[in-house]
């Protein structure tokens, strides 16, 4: 070598190899390029090129239980993580013969301690391995079944869930970053019920058709889990994942969850509803025709409740299970261009629903002997913006059983479609196709105690209304739609704990009390706020355990007590295994 | 009775892992686990400590998705992943520098052209020196050098990372070599290298 370059070359040895941590984050990335290849060489996974349309249009009528779905896996999954499960009902024997099934009994034991209170610990079973990820598999003492993979996991309390899919986006827990929409879906996994289905398909927006691999486990289990990375290619805007579908030995579609697509209405009735067994339950007149609540049993052993108005069927819940408690007083709202519909479910004989609208006065609802509402609010009384709703449920001794605020839907369902954009600080995001990203500015921006730089992007969209974007979260939202007072909540789990979010235009201060009688006032910067928690609040007996909304004269507009006790929130010095092979901060 | 040497995957050359990854991709590792930290610090002077760990781990993502076009004729694949490596580098800069100009336009901030077309590497105490003579030569002319001089490159392997002619390498380093001629140890004094 010349003599000129010795330099260079000193220069070169002198300096550091990777840290471990560096190291160990591009392995991971390799792996999950070798475990989605690794799958698809198997034999058990395939990627096809569909002509587009033509079965994605069964994906576009996908049914309420979907959403369900993964309502009870989150729930589940939530569950799970504070250990409080109450499992019943049993497993249900595959009835197929034709999948090639895991003995449970004789798969290996040794799993993590703790997977979920209920579960029965020495019958813990690893169950597969894709590529790094492992996944275990535990019956519960009631008969049911709870998985962990890849740090998350859920239970089916009854086994009989058709399909159950779980969405994990990428993120940094280090940076806080956790990453905002489909565009950042790093992997899916779930289960599938053996006793309908024999495979799953992930169906993509270029017609491309994943089907991973399915591992089928023996009763007790009796269920088939799979697992499947997301390719960088496949979160791209065009490419991303439409649905995931299961699939019978005919390939007929057994079931979707099509829930990354955040529909608000469908143009048929929920998919698996046997339609003619349907029986109104509730109905009221509007000026384009009478709408409609239906309930009907599926062909999953469910009941589907929905609601038809002028073509357009709304699923007001998911379709349930035997078993499974409805979403009790539950109420919600229903838009149609500017009729708008409240309606409530299960409200006690006797009892009564209060309505509280925007222009200070309010309506009481008796329901129908079946416990249904279903209300036309007058146009006046939604007219005022960002102004609050609420109702109450109320038994019949007068007791107030719950109340709760509404958000008005927006007028289409546009501002779900969402597309991957890339901020000017080159994160990306899913935002609103309305979100006018050009126009883009920092709305917030500091750097927290640790040193990283954190900042809150808000984008205007076309139309009216606003997009944020922050470290480990984000959202549109159209004017009219009604902020809770106490959107900004507490995102920790990372390296710092920040508080942030969007709240309603009438806060004027968000109160933060600590459990050591510490008291922080905050002042929303145009209706957002994005605060630090500092780390002389992260010790037990000193975290945040009220926040308190207040308007500009002072007085309160709404508190929620914080999850000061909560696991994973804080950082800490020694994290501490909770189970499942996942250490956290007590 | 012809005799074979024992080879365990982490004694197979990178060609044999990369075919054996074409049935097996979890072998593809033994490339990654053999030259990760090159990799890595070629990128550190190339593009900065900061961003060189992303860089690094997408080098060897696209590395694996491309490993079917990998010539088994070569034994050793490092020439291979340096030029996924540069063009890796290249392209991010590329995107800086569109995002930096978009940005600009929008809100009047500098942008990451006007700081200079090195703007992306770090104050690392070891080489900012070195970096401010790196920082005067083209992206073309600082890969050809790094190789060269750190990573000890021969002729053929330069230009077969870089795709160039044998000739054109062989001129540049010669071209380099006066232009830097002396410029290099000085600055490596001042940071006792």
């Amino acid at each position: 070598m010349p003599s000129e370059f010795f330099a260079l070359r000193e220069a070169w040895l002198a300096l550091e190899e990777p840290s471990e941590e560096v190291r160990e984050d591009a392995r991971a990335r390799l792996f999950e390029e070798i475990a989605l290849e690794d799958s698809q060489q198997r034999g058990e996974s395939t990627e096809q090129k569909q002509r587009r349309g033509g079965p994605r249009l069964h994906s576009r009528l996908a049914i309420a239980v979907l959403l369900g779905l993964l309502l009870l896996l989150t729930w589940a999954t939530l569950t799970l993580a504070f250990g409080w499960h109450v499992l019943f009902g049993s497993a249900q024997r595959a009835s197929h013969s034709s999948k090639v099934f895991k003995d449970f009994d004789t798969l290996d034991v040794g799993a993590p301690l703790g997977m979920a209170s209920g579960v029965i610990p020495n019958q813990t079973r690893l169950v597969a391995i894709f590529g790094r990820i492992r996944l275990w598999v535990a019956p519960t003492r009631a008969g049911g079944y709870c998985f962990t993979i890849a740090g998350g996991g859920g239970c089916d309390r009854l086994g009989t869930l058709p399909l159950a899919v779980t969405y994990a986006m990428s993120g940094s827990s280090r940076s806080g970053d956790m990453g905002i929409g489909v565009a950042n879906m790093r992997e899916i996994y779930g289960a599938v019920n053996p006793r309908w289905s024999e495979s799953v398909e992930l169906r993509f927006d270029d017609g491309a058709v994943i089907r991973p691999r399915v591992v089928w486990v023996s009763a007790p289990i009796a269920q088939g889990f799979f697992y499947q990375p997301i390719s960088l290619d496949h979160r791209r805007a065009g490419h991303r994942l439409l649905e995931v579908v299961a699939l019978d030995a005919e390939g007929n579609i057994v079931d979707v969850d099509e829930s990354m697509l955040h529909r608000s209405y469908y143009g048929r009735p929920p998919r698996d509803a046997v339609v003619g067994e349907a029986a109104e339950v509730a109905h009221v007149e509007t000026p384009i025709g009478d709408a409609i609540v239906w309930q009907a049993p599926s062909r999953f052993d469910t009941t589907c409740t929905w609601l038809e108005l002028a073509g357009r069927f709304y699923y007001l819940d998911v379709c349930r299970l035997p078993g499974y408690p409805p979403l009790r007083w539950t109420g919600q709202l229903v838009r149609h261009g500017n009729l708008v519909l409240f309606y409530a479910a299960d409200i006690p004989s006797g009892g009564s629903v209060r309505l509280d609208f925007a222009d200070g006065h309010h309506v009481r609802i008796r329901p129908d002997r079946d416990g249904f509402v279903l209300y036309r609010v007058a146009r006046p009384a939604f007219l005022k913006s960002g102004q609050p709703w609420s109702y109450t449920v109320v038994a019949a001794n007068g007791k107030r059983l719950l109340r709760s605020d509404l958000s008005l839907p927006p007028l289409t369902s546009q501002v779900y479609a969402e597309r991957t954009v890339r901020l000017p600080d080159g994160q990306f995001a899913s935002l609103s196709r309305k979100a006018i990203v050009a126009k883009a500015r920092k709305l917030i921006d500091f750097r927290v105690e640790q040193g990283t730089r954190v900042t809150a992007w808000v984008i205007p969209m076309r139309g009216g209304g606003r997009c944020y974007v922050y470290p480990s979260g984000g959202g549109c939202a159209l004017p009219g739609n009604h902020d809770s007072p106490l959107g900004a909540q507490i995102h920790g789990g990372a390296a710092f704990v920040l508080l942030a979010g969007a709240v309603r235009e009438d806060v004027a201060t968000y109160e933060l009390r600590y459990e050591d009688g510490a008291v922080e006032r905050l002042h929303p910067v145009e209706g957002f706020i994005m605060h630090e928690i500092p780390s002389s609040h992260y010790a037990r007996g000193h975290r945040l355990e009220l926040v308190i909304a207040r308007a500009r004269d002072g007085h309160e507009l709404a508190r929620q007590a914080q999850p000061a006790r909560a696991t994973g929130v804080y950082p800490c010095e020694k994290p501490v295994d909770i189970g499942h092979g996942v250490r956290a901060c007590p | 009775v012809e005799r074979k040497p024992v080879t365990g995957p982490q004694h197979a050359s990178d060609a044999e892992a990369i075919a054996r990854s074409q049935s097996e991709p979890s072998a593809f590792a033994v490339v990654f686990e053999r030259h990760f930290s090159v990799i890595y610090r070629f990128l550190c002077l190339r593009a900065g400590v900061q961003p060189a760990a992303d860089l690094a781990s997408e080098t060897f993502a696209i590395a694996f998705r491309r490993r079917a076009d990998y010539d088994l004729a070569r034994p050793d694949a490092r020439p291979w992943l340096f030029g996924i490596a540069v063009n890796v580098t290249r392209q991010a800069r590329r995107s800086e520098r569109r995002l930096g100009r978009a940005l600009a336009r929008l809100s009047g901030e500098r942008t990451i052209d006007q700081e200079g077309p090195e703007a992306g590497l770090d104050n690392h105490p070891n080489i900012t020196a070195v970096n401010e003579v790196l920082a005067e030569l083209s992206p073309a002319d600082r890969d050809l050098l790094l190789l060269f001089a750190c990573m000890e490159f021969t002729y053929e392997q330069i230009a077969e990372t870089l795709s160039l002619p044998i000739g054109t390498v062989r001129s540049r380093v010669h071209r380099l070599r006066n232009k830097l001629r002396g410029r290099l140890s000085e600055a490596a004094k001042e940071v006792g290298v």
